[in-house]
């Protein structure tokens, strides 16, 4: 490849057109523009050479790398790209410049942080994903979006100002910002920054953003931000902290709590960002094993997840553009009149659920089976409990209320051709993915052709992967969860959905921290006054002598603002500052 | 460039350009007064300034290639004692620098928001002030002596009560306003003159040079001590160091919007400059009580000032408040720049300072680009106009982005360089502090920005109404300026970084 | 095939437009709304006693793979994965207990669909005949800047 395509970053190519999308007024052509950037994108990314610096720079003295590809982050940003251009064919229905725009950029984003070769250029793709991908949130214009919108910025800029934070002190004490791993999470520059990491990879406690946000983004939004945000924090998670064993627990947890919540949740699109968060789970807790095998995993499963979860977004998308609606409440008995919508669902439920010849059952068994080599019991348990949990949430509530249960009698068209054209590559994916290798190099021996440690998944794709044991005990683990979902159906104890929101630690802040900013403004509201009033009693004397000396009284009073108390302040001031110097030296 | 401008200058211009500076505004001020109309004293204060910005060059370009990093002028031949010195090191010329280039695109933008706010007759008189507001600035940057610093603090300061004065045309506030300004800065002015007076009563002279050497064994003497505290809150409230700011938000919001752009990146930067010059040369920061000064007054203020402002800046309603209280917030992290008292900080604050006259010129340039076209200065006035000015309103982001210090903007270089410096003390909790102020200016501009680009304007025109080219063209080399010095930021940070050597008295260059 | 025209010569061009035309019916749905592929991929569903159906079959399909354990022993890293029958009881009660936990837990967290004042209609951009379910009135936001 002639060189000056080679340091041609990918990532930039969809920035760029990103930016010339925002203004590109004839619709046909943004288009084209929106299918073919990723496409040319995935041309470069394939053939760049991996593992050299192409593009470097120097600013103030720090080196960054601007463009490396290596084993690790080829395939991530792989998925990004190919998901970049299902995203350009599912939004060719609507006609939004600042949708695409936004779209294309932030996908760009994420892919220049993946392609960064040093942590000062991550971090400012980093940013630049937070900023772009707001405007997703934005477009929706309803009130909700714009608050969400506000809080889910607020919460991407703190990550990125902690990681700016931990880089700061990182390049103090280690001397570069190279992608080398931490091994010491004790230090307080690589505790910020895998805060930072974490809050995009939403663990648990700061995940709420992500609920938040995503469910009140547009249609195309919602399947755009599922892509890219989390999986790119699992990509930084897994090149800078593998084998860090906080994140087996953390991920853990994630695994778990999302269910729970899960279940109860009205809104579908919320269901799938609680799902997001658990599928994420898993690739963090594969970090925290950090074995190759581990690793492996958690690219496998990210790649993967990328394509059911868009799938299923994508399906609860088109059903929300029809209907106008996600709420589980209102919906039912769609496959009536959107059966080719019901059946990529089905397919993509079928694949997050890891049914084997589906596409998670090549990837999450990875992370699983090294959990159990390592000998983490509770763990494994609380993986095996996420993964019937996943096939209740994502497998069977969303096709079942969505499409099939109580019928809601809503008769709608089936979805636009281009979202039917969308899933449907989606759903190819899902399948291709996790059928077995017929011949060299297909169906999952494809992915695993592509992973960091090839070696390692041949390996594991010779010997265990379509075992006897591994089908069947998949099988045992699938069938009896869903009879177990037949049996409570058929005795009535399954929950009933109901409208209402769920609370969450979101409510943290958007109730009891709203509460106390309003109460403390009050009691600020009455207290400052009073504190003002007690310290002009104290110093009246003086006050009325500043006062008489440099201003008659009606000329200040028409002043208004306060400038009575502020000569108070600066004889105060002069006062402390001589109290000072005195006591210094005498 | 600057060697360009030095081989092509004559020798006179090199060997005066000190007085020349100031001089050439100064003596062109009250020629203004005679003019018949406001056109020709426009292009007139254009000229002026602009040769000023050619002196700046100058003076900055002998300071570099000087071998001891200084350009002194006796004026009149008069020698030191008895004569005022002008004095030029790196900190001042960079100061100088900003002063002339901001008052440069300054009065090439005034003149449309001149002909629609001030009244036919005043227009030449303003422009009169305007041109010995100038002046008195650039001489506050350029003289070595305390005395004569005042004085000029004075010419400048005068004018100003004028000029904001000038705004009454346009909102009736501005009376009220320039006067609690007067009030205010003549306090200010008098604590500063005071404060010479107990330096000059402990060492006899009034050349700062010498007071600096003179200091040393008198650093115990009362007077000195009693003169430090009055300098120190004098210039302070010049500065609009928190809580002596109040002056400062009814200043900038009533005044005429092309003086709120004037001083916004300058008067105030121009008084934080007086006051790190008697900080760092005259006094030397590692007398204890400076030190004391600066742990336990300078930097709790600046920090009260970065978040109390910022919270203030959140509520207001009015976009130029808006700005004023973001402008005290800002000062405050110049202020938290200087008082880690190292020669890191100290540049970090500069930088700070350059920038921030970068982005605060810009957004008001763009907010006098509203007024003139739309008049009105409300949030509510600025919705939609992402859609009707798009010019204006893309420039004006990329000043709000950078005051927000987003990546590959100045802002994010120079809140960079001040979070090393913090963190070089070990001061982490106030990096959390810059960082949070940060984020309150991500509220209190995101609601500004959310308003211009997603909000449906209140009167929705259907013609695109700009703000005239006059005004576009220097905001716009301000807002690429924004950009330029945020990815390439060698050349304001190497002036911000000899300038703090400079007044740290280490004569050290690139 | 069956075509009834002894004429060779469009037999191709007639087989073409044939299955064109069967493909359009296949996309076209009737007048009570329902899409044709709907009967033949999900027709089964409506099937009366279907419900009885799903629970025997998935009954008869739990005992057939559970039954594999007592024939067969595995041999995994963690030794409780051993046990006959452990997927199956595992997955069943994590399923069964994350539903049940759906009863306490919903009436601990759920709150009315207002709860942060912020509920609203759907999104922007949806399609134009969508037919607006019963919600929330509450309409796209036209707030100043100083909400």
């Amino acid at each position: 490849m002639p060189s000056m395509l080679a340091g041609l970053n990918p990532g930039w190519v969809l920035i760029i057109a990103g930016v010339a999308s925002l203004f590109i007024t004839m619709r046909q052509a943004r288009q084209v523009v929106t299918i073919a950037a990723p496409l040319l994108a995935l041309l470069l990314l394939v053939f760049a050479p991996q593992n050299m610096d192409l593009v470097t720079t120097q600013v103030l003295g720090l080196k960054m790398v601007l463009y490396r590809v290596d084993a690790l982050n080829f395939i991530f940003s792989l998925a990004f790209l190919i998901a970049a251009v299902l995203n350009g064919i599912y939004a060719l229905h609507s006609d939004d410049r600042i949708q695409d725009g936004a779209a294309l950029f932030y996908a760009g984003a994420a892919v220049a942080a993946t392609l960064a070769g040093d942590l000062m250029t991550l971090f400012v793709f980093w940013e630049l994903t937070a900023i772009s991908s707001v405007f997703l949130i934005l477009r929706a214009q309803t009130r909700a979006a714009y608050f969400a919108a506000m809080r889910y910025l607020g919460v991407q800029v703190l990550s990125g100002v902690l990681l700016l934070n931990g880089l700061a002190y990182v390049l103090k004490s280690r001397g570069d910002l190279s992608l080398e791993a931490f091994t010491d999470l004790s230090d307080p520059g690589v505790l910020f920054i895998f805060i930072a990491f974490g809050i995009k990879a939403a663990f648990p406690l700061l995940h709420n953003w992500l609920q938040d946000a995503y469910p009140k983004a547009t249609v195309v939004g919602s399947v755009v931000l599922s892509v890219y945000t989390t999986k790119l924090a699992v990509y930084a998670l897994a090149r800078m902290f593998p084998g860090q064993e906080h994140l087996v627990w953390i991920g853990a947890i994630m695994t778990v709590f999302p269910v729970f919540f899960a279940v109860i949740e009205n809104d579908l699109r919320r269901v799938l960002s609680y799902s997001i968060n658990n599928q994420v789970g898993f690739m963090v807790c594969g970090v925290g094993i950090g074995t190759p095998l581990a690793i492996n995993g958690v690219a496998a499963h990210a790649f993967a997840d990328i394509f059911f979860k868009g799938l299923l977004m994508m399906s609860m998308g088109a059903v929300l553009y029809r209907t106008g609606t996600v709420k589980a409440s209102q919906l039912g008995g769609l496959h009536r009149s959107m059966p080719w919508t019901t059946l990529f669902c089905i397919i993509g439920a079928m694949a997050i659920s890891a049914f084997p010849l589906f596409s998670a059952f090549v990837t999450k068994s990875m992370i699983i089976s090294e959990v159990a080599t390592a000998g983490y019991a509770v763990i494994f348990l609380m993986l095996m409990f996420a993964s019937a949990g996943v096939l209740e949430h994502s497998g069977i509530k969303i096709p079942y209320y969505a499409f099939f249960g109580h019928d809601s009698g809503l008769r709608v068209k089936e979805a636009p051709f281009n979202m039917l054209l969308a899933m449907g590559i989606a759903a190819f994916l899902c399948i291709f993915l996790g059928l077995p290798a017929l011949f060299p190099g297909f169906g999952h021996e494809w992915l695993y052709g592509l992973l960091p440690y090839r070696e390692e998944a041949m390996g594991y794709s010779h010997h265990h992967l379509f075992s006897f044991d591994h089908i069947i005990t998949q099988f045992q683990l699938l069938i009896f969860a869903i009879f177990a979902f037949v049996l409570l159906k058929r005795f009535h104890v399954y929950p009933p959905e109901k409208r209402g929101v769920i609370l969450d630690s979101d409510w943290s802040y958007r109730k009891v921290g709203y509460s106390l900013v309003t109460w403390a403004g009050t009691v600020w509201g009455k207290a400052g006054p009073a504190m003002t009033a007690a310290f002009f009693r104290i110093t009246s004397r003086a006050y009325n002598w500043i006062e008489a000396a440099f201003s008659p009284r009606g000329e200040l009073a028409r002043g208004g603002v306060l400038n009575g108390a502020m000569t108070i302040w600066t004889a105060a001031l002069l006062g402390i500052v001589l109290l000072l110097s005195f006591m210094a030296v005498g | 460039m600057i060697d360009a401008i030095l081989n092509a200058a004559p020798a006179w211009a090199l060997s005066h350009a000190a007085p020349l500076l100031v001089m050439v505004p100064l003596f062109l001020a009250p020629l203004l007064a005679l003019v018949p109309t406001g056109r020709i004293a426009w292009l007139i204060s254009i000229a002026a300034t602009g040769i000023s910005f050619l002196f700046a060059l100058i003076l900055l370009g002998l300071v570099q290639t000087s071998p001891i990093g200084v350009v002194s002028y006796e004026v009149g031949r008069w020698p030191v004692p008895l004569g005022i010195e002008l004095r030029v090191d790196a900190l001042n010329a960079m100061i100088l620098l900003i002063v002339t280039t901001i008052g440069l695109l300054a009065s090439v933008f005034s003149w449309p928001t001149v002909v629609a706010e001030i009244p036919k007759r005043k227009r030449a008189l303003f422009y009169s002030a305007f041109l010995v507001c100038f002046a008195g600035l650039n001489g506050v940057a350029i003289t070595g002596d305390a005395f004569n610093l005042f004085v000029f603090l004075e010419i400048s300061s005068i004018s100003t009560y004028v000029l904001v004065a000038l705004g009454s045309g346009r909102d009736r506030r501005a009376l009220p306003a320039a006067f609690n300004y007067l009030i205010m800065g003549t306090l200010g002015a008098s604590f500063y003159i005071i404060g010479i007076g107990f330096l000059y009563a402990a060492t006899g002279t009034l050349n700062m040079y010498q007071i600096s050497t003179l200091l040393p064994e008198l650093a115990g003497h009362r007077s000195v001590q009693a003169g430090f505290a009055f300098i120190l809150v004098g210039l302070g409230l010049k500065a609009a160091m928190w809580p002596l700011h109040q002056w400062l938000p009814n200043a900038y919001s009533y005044s005429p919007t092309f003086v709120t752009m004037f001083l916004s990146a300058t008067a105030t930067k121009v008084a934080l400059y007086a006051l790190i010059r008697f900080l760092f040369t005259v006094f030397r920061p590692d007398y204890g009580f400076e030190i004391s000064a600066f742990s336990a007054i300078l930097m709790p203020l600046g920090i009260a000032a970065m978040v109390v402002c910022s919270f203030q800046a959140v509520f207001q309603t009015d976009v130029r408040r808006i700005l004023a209280y973001s402008s005290v917030a800002q000062v405050g992290y110049m202020i938290l720049g200087v008082s880690i008292g190292t020669t890191a900080g100290l540049s970090a604050g500069l930088f700070h300072l350059v920038n921030h006259a970068m982005m605060k010129g810009a957004l008001f340039m763009a907010v006098a680009g509203v007024v003139l076209t739309y008049q009105g200065t409300t949030i509510r006035d600025f919705a939609g106009l992402g859609r009707s000015a798009p010019w204006t309103m893309t420039a004006f982001a990329i000043a709000a982005l950078s005051l927000i210090g987003v990546p590959l903007t100045a802002g994010f270089q120079s809140k960079l360089q001040l979070g090393f410096a913090l963190f070089d003390q070990g001061l982490w909790w106030a990096v959390g502090l810059v960082v949070f102020s940060s984020f309150l200016a991500v509220i209190y501009m995101g609601r500004v920005l959310e308003a211009v680009f997603f909000q449906p304007p209140v009167n929705p025109r259907k013609t695109r109404k700009e703000a005239p080219v006059l005004l576009l063209v220097p905001l716009w080399i301000l807002a690429l300026a924004n950009l330029y010095f945020g990815i390439a930021a060698d050349f304001p940070l190497g002036l911000a970084r000899d300038a703090a050597a400079a007044a740290f008295g280490v004569e050290a260059f690139r | 095939m069956s075509d009834p025209t002894e004429n060779g010569r469009d037999n191709s061009g007639r087989f073409v437009k044939r299955a064109a035309e069967s493909v359009h019916n296949l996309n076209t749905p009737s007048e009570d709304g329902i899409h044709p592929l709907s009967k033949i991929l999900f027709g089964w569903t409506h099937r009366k006693g279907i419900g009885n159906i799903i629970f025997y079959v998935l009954m008869v399909l739990a005992l057939a793979v559970i039954s594999v354990d007592f024939f067969h022993a595995r041999h995994e890293y963690l030794n409780f994965a051993n046990y006959a029958g452990f997927y199956g009881v595992w997955g069943f009660v994590c399923f069964a207990f994350a539903v049940i936990m759906g009863w306490p837990l919903g009436h601990l967290l759920r709150r009315d669909e207002n709860y942060y004042g912020d509920a609203g209609g759907p999104p922007e951009g949806i399609d134009p005949d969508a037919p607006m379910a019963d919600d929330l009135p509450a309409p796209h936001h036209t707030s100043e800047g100083d909400a």
